[in-house]
């Protein structure tokens, strides 16, 4: 034993301090990557994700539940708001065709009172006109023989007894009609009336008569020149309008009816109920997107930036067809068995893992389907396939130990096309803001069917849409 | 090229250049260990260690267009560890330069045990030294400073940078001795 000398000393800790050689921990180069980039503005977008994943997942499960129970519930709804349409509008039922033939009879004179067994025999059973045709054949058809009007509408017996009706409702005026039909439960139309008087106590839009409140039925026969057999009849008319109306009511052109009805818009085509479906939108969106190979949420690197261009089109009421174009830049990190290394490169040392940085356009055939469509709103899920193309392709290997026999540090070029390489899924949700703009967000995720890139990888993507949807209306 | 420095590591300089993270990453990995080995010397503990090397790694990334590349990036990067190092010592509130020490007259040390310390133990010690004695006896011994540039460097003068040198390597003897009184102690029982 013996006591060290300063030199002893030193030469002992300076040995000890030449042979520590601390293995690097990843979290320590992690925080100084935060740092540098917090130094350069680079908004380190990752790192909350990885941190606020689990709620962000939980917050995507919550909008998909709210907006299927919310879906199905308005579902149901639609099948009512539906049901109110087709009694007011639709031609299907009995009652919505007694509904819809009203203001084509109101603008030809006629009143309906009864409830009718189609829509041609319907009119013709609440008439009676034992005078046959009440307008001026010139006002009435200017232009077109009656010979031309269809004759295939037989009465409920299956007898055409009154095949020239059809003629008076196509054109929206007097027609001759044959005395069958009772006269009880019905109004008359006189003969003196003017096809003008008899349509201002109609609603032009939907053609129910609207004798203004209060006033007594004699009156309403004086006016409208109209011999009421059955007061009860007139009591089922439900005044629309304010007492007052008919005296400001402007006389609907009679010529405008005719023309309508004569082009087609008529009792057959009446527009159909508004679904609010228009047939073409555009969308353009961003995304952050975030790119791994293993779909382990710590894995997801830095995201990258994605844009998409996208065209809709309506191919049924829920359903559309989207296809477009979406560029983005995929940045993920591989680790050795992810992805497959060039059987040409010879060297000592794999690497531990690869670095990818990828600019890829993609073109996705997707079919969307609107689980709820209301008035502003709307709740979708989407399904389809993507084909990538690899545009550019830049990777990084990254090794345990520095060797200066190492040869490939990094790859850049491009592979090319991957025909249906993934599998897209998405739900959104839609928000109107006008007429013809909209909101869109849409969390998606596109699921590998086959490996891509110059290091084949199983590339999965997740990301949330951020979109504006333009509906554009084109003139014919 | 460098007569000091490697094609690889002007390769990856030229990347940290350009600010390219993956060169960057890179390059620290390459030199965590000799950076930490260095920073240990100065702190009393392995994370305030980390925080230097950051702190240090910070500085390279953001001023590595200051670098000749001409000179050793090796010694370029001792120099601005240490540096920070003595950042943060500064930063850090005013030690006390003296502190009472055992006296370690006649204190003897078996080298053979000695040589059965491991280097972990023997950086330990350094660590546990008073932060004004490790830092001289880390710039003198381990760096190889001169008392003049440690005087000027610490604020002190030449005369506390040798009393501090000193008291160090008496309190690191007296370490070792204790480390050998139990480990001498733990054999015979």
């Amino acid at each position: 034993m013996k006591e060290l000398s300063d030199d002893e000393l030193d030469g002992l800790f300076r040995k000890s301090f030449e042979e520590f050689d601390p293995p690097i921990e990843t979290n320590d180069w992690n925080k100084l990557r935060e740092r540098l980039d917090s130094a350069e503005n680079i908004p380190v977008a990752g790192s909350w994700v990885k941190k606020y994943w689990p709620l962000a997942a939980l917050l995507l499960i919550m909008i998909g539940g709210i907006g299927v129970y919310f879906g199905t519930e308005d579902g149901k709804v639609g099948e009512k708001r539906d049901t109110v349409l087709s009694v007011s509008d639709g031609p299907s039922s009995d009652q919505s065709a007694q509904k819809i033939d009203k203001p084509l009879l109101a603008n030809s004179g006629q009143v309906v009172a009864e409830k009718p067994s189609s829509p041609y025999s319907d009119a013709q059973s609440g008439l009676d006109t034992e005078s046959g045709d009440l307008r001026d054949e010139k006002q009435v058809r200017p232009d077109k023989d009656i010979r031309e009007l269809p004759r295939n509408l037989a009465s409920v017996s299956g007898v055409r007894e009154r095949s020239n009706l059809a003629v008076n409702s196509d054109r929206g005026d007097g027609a001759v009609f044959l005395n069958t039909t009772k006269k009880t439960n019905s109004i008359k139309v006189s003969e003196e009336v003017p096809a003008t008087t008899s349509d201002r106590n109609y609603n032009q839009s939907s053609g129910e008569q609207m004798f203004p409140t209060g006033i007594p039925e004699s009156d309403v026969e004086e006016m409208e020149g109209l011999e009421v057999e059955d007061s009860k009849e007139i009591s089922q008319f439900e005044p629309l309008v304010p007492l007052g109306f008919t005296a400001t009511l402007p006389e609907l052109p009679l010529r405008v009816v005719t023309d309508a009805i004569a082009n087609g818009s008529g009792t057959d085509s009446l527009p159909p109920a508004k679904t609010n479906t228009p047939a073409w939108a555009i969308r353009i969106g961003v995304a952050p997107d975030l790119s791994t190979v293993s779909m382990q949420m710590k894995d997801f690197d830095r995201p990258g930036p994605s844009a998409s261009l996208l065209v809709e089109r309506s191919i049924a009421r829920r359903w559309f067809v989207q296809t477009g174009v979406v560029r983005s830049l995929k940045t993920y990190r591989a680790m050795a068995g992810e992805y497959e290394w060039p059987a040409n490169w010879y060297q000592s040392q794999m690497p531990m893992s690869v670095d990818g940085a990828c600019r890829v356009i993609e073109v996705p055939i997707n079919l969307r389907f609107d689980i709820s469509q209301q008035e502003r709103n709307n709740w979708f899920v989407g399904a389809g396939i993507s084909s990538y193309k690899m545009q550019n392709e830049k990777y990084t290997y990254q090794y345990k130990n520095y060797d200066p026999n190492i040869r490939w540090w990094k790859w850049e070029g491009q592979t090319g096309w991957y025909l249906f390489s993934h599998l897209n899924t998405s739900v959104g949700y839609e928000r109107r803001i006008s007429d013809r703009l909209s909101m869109v967000v849409e969390p998606h995720l596109r699921v590998p069917l086959r490996k891509v890139g110059f290091g084949k990888v199983n590339l999965f993507t997740t990301g949330i849409w951020m979109s504006v949807r333009y509906t554009p209306v084109f003139r014919k | 090229m460098s007569e000091h420095n490697s094609a690889a590591i002007l390769d990856l300089l030229d990347g940290c250049l350009q600010k390219d993270r993956r060169s960057q990453e890179l390059l620290y990995k390459q030199f965590y260990g000799y950076a930490m080995g260095l920073c240990m010397r100065y702190t009393s503990n392995r994370e305030e260690a980390k925080e230097i090397v950051n702190d240090g790694f910070f500085k390279i990334f953001t001023k590595i267009e200051s670098f000749d590349r001409q000179r050793s990036f090796k010694t370029w990067l001792a120099r601005v560890m240490i540096n920070t190092a003595l950042d943060h010592y500064r930063k850090e509130a005013k030690h006390p330069m003296q502190e009472d020490i055992e006296i370690a007259n006649g204190i003897s040390v078996d080298e053979s045990a000695i040589s059965q310390l491991s280097f972990l133990e023997l950086i330990d010690m350094v660590q546990q030294l008073p932060p004004a004695y490790r830092m001289v006896f880390s710039l003198a011994v381990l760096d190889g400073y001169s008392h003049e540039d440690i005087a000027n460097e610490l604020s002190i003068s030449v005369g506390t940078s040798k009393s501090n040198l000193a008291r160090a390597r008496e309190k690191l003897r007296v370490m070792l001795s204790k480390k050998n009184l139990n480990e001498y102690e733990r054999v015979v029982r």
